[in-house]
Order: structure tokens, then C-alpha cells, then sequence
């Protein structure tokens, strides 16, 4: 529309009016671009109708009384009553800037409170904001800290959990399984005294050799010999665990068969125990064995009534355990 | 003259009433005020040219007020009250901003 301006007398060969013959002349409100139209009649153009109707007037009436100047064109024809209708609009205009302003300035305050409120929470909140990421940060730090310390931790606890287990098989609270020897020490058949017949002081000797030979488990009779295990007499039967046993005594102990047999007539017990066997007349007999299979020790010696690590946090000790706490 | 006096006392009418405007008409008010300019600066304009006319002033004056509001009015009907005050701002601006012009050629005769 812009692109083809054209005065506004020429006849217009515009798109729709093209076929028609002869059209009117369009407007200039039609033709100009919208831009230059506002610009152009920026002045309201009643003025200029209004002026030109007074002129017109004028000169009409300038031939009868030729008192006409071009000053007197300004004056408004409606005289001192149109001046008073003028200032009277115009007071309502000053009334209505003033409003808008007050108005204006009156609503600045209430939004410049608000802008001022909500910034000091976006302050107060960024604060916040900071101090939780620090805290994030040093949680993190300590996170960092405590994983590290989880994994020495775990380290250890593999670390104590296998020494544990040689532990436990040191001290027979596990089974165990593996090469050893097998010792079995028959009564002498012409034994009529109680003390010709083996003792328990024999088969302490003898356990003590197998220790000493380098046995890692030992068991009599299916007895396993824990840290804990007595061999001892009360009466007639040779108790370990508490347990009675009877001859044939087969003492089990797990290690290197062949060092077993040759190391046990070096140790001092295997001596004495071979010596007391020839005076007594008691046969044994060592043998090597590939597979041997040994159980645990009683769990109820793994209980512990009165020793405490000292480091360790008090064990609940009940008032029953304390009452039959006596027997061993 | 007289014009100038009836500035004075709506400017010192509106500081000493304060009137409320009602909370209908407030967004309606400025531009409303911007149309009442563009009226203005037209009446000096013509008053400088020498063809100022007081019904044409008061005619123009209050339909200038009343249409730019109205456009106003129905644009927040349809929901486009921003944009068609921003395009009526902009169409006035313009005839302010040409009138000044002309006014100041007849002022500084530049």
C-alpha cells in the first residue's frame, strides 16, 4: 500500500476498481499510507472547515459591512461564551492530568513497598540459599570423610574376620577338614589296676605331642580339643567336653602327615608318652590319613561368663548365667 | 489567556480535590489523558495558525477522550486492551509529536 502512492486526483488503477469504467476518485484517507496520513493530518482538519465556513461567512457579509481583517479570522465565532467553553475544557483537562499523576505517584508507593519487600526476600532467601549449599559442602566433605572411613572399615573387618577364622580353627569352634594323623591307643588287655590303664594324664601327653608336633586341630573320640578342653578323670571315665569317653581312644589331629609322625617322637610329651605306654603295656598305633574330618568345639564354651575385652562395651551378663556361672 | 487561567485553576482544583477515580475507569484514565494532550497541543496549534475554533476544541477534546477510552475499553473486552492502547499511544504520539513541530516553527520561526 505504501509502495504506490499516487496522487489523489490521478484516476486510480487500484486492483478492485481496475474493471470498473469511470470510478470516482478515491479519497485521500484511502490512498495515503496510514503514516504519512496521521502525520499529515495531525491538525484536526475541522479547524481548517470550521475557518474556511468563517471566511466564507465573512466574505459574505464583508461585501455589506467591509469591515473584514485577516486578525479577525482567529477570533472564534462564538465569542467571549466559546473562550469560556474552551477554558472550562481545558481546566478539565488540568484537572484530569493532575489526577493521573497523583494517581500515578500515589500507586508508585504502594508497588515501590512491594518491589521493596520482595527484594528483601530475595535477599533474605538468597542467603539461605548460600548457607544450605555451604552446609551442602560440608556435608559432602563429611560424606567424603565418613565413605573413606567405611572402606578402612570394611578393609578391617575382612582383615579381623579372617583372622577370626584362623582363630576358630585354632581354637576349634569350626569344623575343619584336611590331611592328618590318626592315633589309637588300645587298653592293655591285662590291665587290672586302675592305674595301668591309660589316664587322662596319657592322653593330655599325647594331644600335648600332636600340638607340639605342629597339628592345627586336634579331636579325641570325636571330641574336638578346643582352647577351653580339659582331659581329665572324674571317676571311672576319661572326660573331654564334659563328655565321657572309652577306650579305644582315636585321637584325630589335622597337619602335615608325614612332619606329624616324624616330629612326634622329638617333642617331649611324645617322648614321655611312648614311655609310659611301654611301662604300662598300652599299644598305639600312628598312621597317616588323606581326608580327615573334624567337627567343633561345644558353642557353649564360645560364651564367655566373666572375661571382658576391655575395650569392648559391657556384655549383658543375666543374674541366671551368674548363679550357675560355678561349673567350668 | 484565559485558557492558561482555566489550566491553572483544573491543576489547582485536581491538588486540592484529589478526586478518586473510580477503580472501573482507572486503567482508562492515562489514556485518556494522552488523547486530552493530542486535543491540546491540535488547539494551540490551530490558535497559532490562526483558525482556532472553540466548538471544534471542545468537540474534538471530548470525542478524542471518549474514543481513545472506548477503544481501550473494548480492546480489554476482547482481551487485547494492551496491544490496542499501545497502538493508540503510538497513533497519538505521532500527532503530538507533529503538532509540537508545527508549533515550534511558529514559535522559533525555525
Amino acid at each position: 500500500m505504501a509502495d504506490r502512492p499516487r496522487p489523489a486526483a490521478q484516476a486510480p488503477a487500484g486492483d478492485t476498481d481496475s474493471e470498473r469504467p469511470g470510478p470516482p476518485p478515491l479519497p485521500e484517507r484511502v490512498t495515503l499510507p496510514l503514516l504519512t496520513l496521521i502525520t499529515q493530518q495531525s491538525l484536526d482538519e475541522d479547524y481548517r472547515w470550521a475557518a474556511e465556513r468563517r471566511r466564507a461567512a465573512r466574505a459574505q457579509s464583508g461585501t455589506d459591512t467591509d469591515t473584514d481583517t485577516s486578525a479577525s479570522v482567529a477570533r472564534p465565532a462564538g465569542g467571549r461564551a466559546g473562550g469560556l467553553a474552551a477554558a472550562a475544557v481545558v481546566a478539565v483537562f488540568g484537572v484530569m492530568v493532575t489526577v493521573a499523576f497523583v494517581q500515578t505517584s500515589r500507586q508508585e508507593d504502594v508497588s515501590d513497598a512491594s518491589r521493596t519487600t520482595l527484594i528483601s526476600r530475595i535477599d533474605g532467601q538468597r542467603e539461605r540459599v548460600d548457607a544450605v549449599q555451604a552446609d551442602l559442602v560440608a556435608l559432602r566433605t563429611a560424606n567424603a570423610g565418613l565413605q573413606d572411613q567405611a572402606t578402612t572399615l570394611d578393609d578391617d573387618e575382612q582383615a579381623v574376620e579372617a583372622r577370626l577364622r584362623r582363630l576358630q580353627v585354632r581354637t576349634g569352634f569350626v569344623p575343619v577338614r584336611g590331611e592328618g594323623v590318626r592315633v589309637v591307643v588300645e587298653e592293655n588287655p591285662a590291665a587290672v589296676e586302675p592305674e595301668e590303664r591309660v589316664s587322662d594324664l596319657d592322653l593330655t601327653l599325647l594331644v600335648n605331642a600332636l600340638w607340639s608336633a605342629g597339628a592345627e586341630a586336634v579331636s579325641v573320640n570325636g571330641q574336638r580339643v578346643t582352647a577351653l578342653t580339659a582331659i581329665r578323670t572324674s571317676g571311672d571315665p576319661i572326660k573331654v567336653n564334659s563328655i565321657g569317653i572309652a577306650a579305644p581312644y582315636t585321637v584325630l589331629a589335622i597337619g602335615d602327615s608325614a612332619q606329624l609322625q616324624a616330629d612326634f617322637y622329638d617333642t617331649g610329651s611324645g617322648l614321655a608318652f611312648d614311655g609310659i605306654a611301654r611301662a604300662l603295656g598300652f599299644t598305639y598305633e600312628l598312621s597317616g590319613d588323606d581326608e580327615l574330618s573334624l567337627p567343633a568345639g561345644p558353642g557353649r564354651f564360645e560364651q564367655l561368663r566373666f572375661a571382658r575385652d576391655p575395650e569392648a562395651p559391657p556384655i549383658d551378663t543375666r543374674p541366671d548365667d551368674q548363679r550357675g556361672g560355678r561349673a567350668p | 489567556m484565559i485558557a492558561a487561567l482555566g489550566l491553572l485553576v483544573g491543576v489547582v482544583l485536581g491538588l486540592l480535590l484529589q478526586p478518586d477515580v473510580p477503580v472501573g475507569l482507572e486503567p482508562y484514565l492515562p489514556i485518556a489523558v494522552v488523547a486530552a494532550l493530542d486535543a491540546v497541543f491540535g488547539a494551540l496549534r490551530a490558535y497559532l495558525d490562526g483558525i482556532f475554533d472553540d466548538k471544534v476544541f471542545v468537540i474534538s477534546f471530548v470525542s478524542n477522550v471518549v474514543i481513545a477510552a472506548g477503544i481501550v475499553y473494548v480492546g480489554d473486552r476482547l482481551g487485547v486492551g494492551g496491544q490496542l492502547s499501545t497502538g493508540v499511544i503510538v497513533v497519538l504520539g505521532i500527532r503530538i509529536f507533529s503538532n509540537v513541530a508545527a508549533i515550534r516553527r511558529h514559535l522559533f520561526h525555525a
